[in-house]
């Protein structure tokens, strides 16, 4: 368990300190590792591992899901706003 | 818990502290690399053996990979992007509050022992388990993939059109 809350409490401060959206979206990674890991000690604790590592898996898939959509979204704030500074990105409306 | 346990939880440590602290993308990859890399252990130290590898082979050959191409594409330095002084003590308390909610409530089991033992799980249960009872849920699962990887060759696509 204490893997686990290392690895999610560092991902809340990741997403809390910084303001570059890429570094923000590690921290979102760090605390859908966490969430995996705690399925499958969940699953050991229950004497059921395999739907542990089941949804294990779904998240590593769920994540992966969010990484592509995630990383297309930057590189298009980029090329639109010339910064992916999340404190700079101020207005959803396209810049004239 | 073990000495290895030990090593495994002041590496995640280290590891964690470096990220925390990021000023260049270098560091910040090699200490995210050095995250998934333990997590990885750990699912295996679990005896979840194939669902480490998963890890290993979806989240450092991919993602990383992609977070690399990323940081590369954007901007060189990070420098300054962190919030400091006092804007700091807001995450430094919420988190520091959380860690003391998980040690007072879950007590005796953050170092819990029965979840360390190996249970021995074959990839066929595993297979067995995702065709049968749950093939509803990893169908879904396969499909918000689907969407999500055509969405993001969409979003890109449609910014190339609009240049």
């Amino acid at each position: 368990m204490i893997y686990v809350s290392l690895l999610v409490l560092s991902g809340i401060f990741v997403v809390l300190s910084t303001r570059n959206a890429l570094v923000w979206f590690i921290g979102v990674e760090l605390m859908l590792v966490g969430c995996g890991l705690l399925f499958v000690i969940g699953g050991n604790l229950h004497n059921d591992p395999a739907k542990g590592q089941l949804f294990a898996v779904f998240i590593i898939a769920v994540a992966a899901a969010q990484a592509a959509v995630a990383f297309a979204l930057i590189l298009n704030v980029y090329r639109k706003y010339d910064t992916i500074r999340l404190d700079k990105i101020n207005s959803l409306k396209e810049r004239d | 818990m073990s000495v290895f346990d030990w090593l495994l939880i002041g590496a995640l440590s280290a590891a964690s502290f470096v990220l925390i602290r990021q000023r260049n993308w270098l560091r910040l990859a090699f200490s995210f690399f050095a995250l998934l890399f333990l997590a990885a252990v750990v699912y295996m130290r679990l005896g979840a053996f194939w669902v480490g590898l998963t890890h290993l082979v979806l989240y450092v050959g991919g993602i990383l990979i992609l977070q690399l191409f990323g940081m590369m594409f954007t901007q060189r330095s990070i420098a300054g992007q962190t919030v400091g002084g006092t804007r700091l003590l807001f995450p430094l308390v919420f988190v520091s509050l959380l860690a003391v909610a998980g040690f007072v409530s879950l007590g005796d089991s953050l170092f819990v022992s029965s979840a360390w033992l190996p249970k021995t799980v074959t990839l066929f249960s595993v297979g067995k388990l995702m065709m049968s009872d749950w093939l509803m849920a990893f169908e879904l699962v396969s499909l918000l993939l689907l969407v999500a990887l055509i969405g993001a060759a969409h979003i890109s696509r449609l910014s190339a059109h609009s240049k």
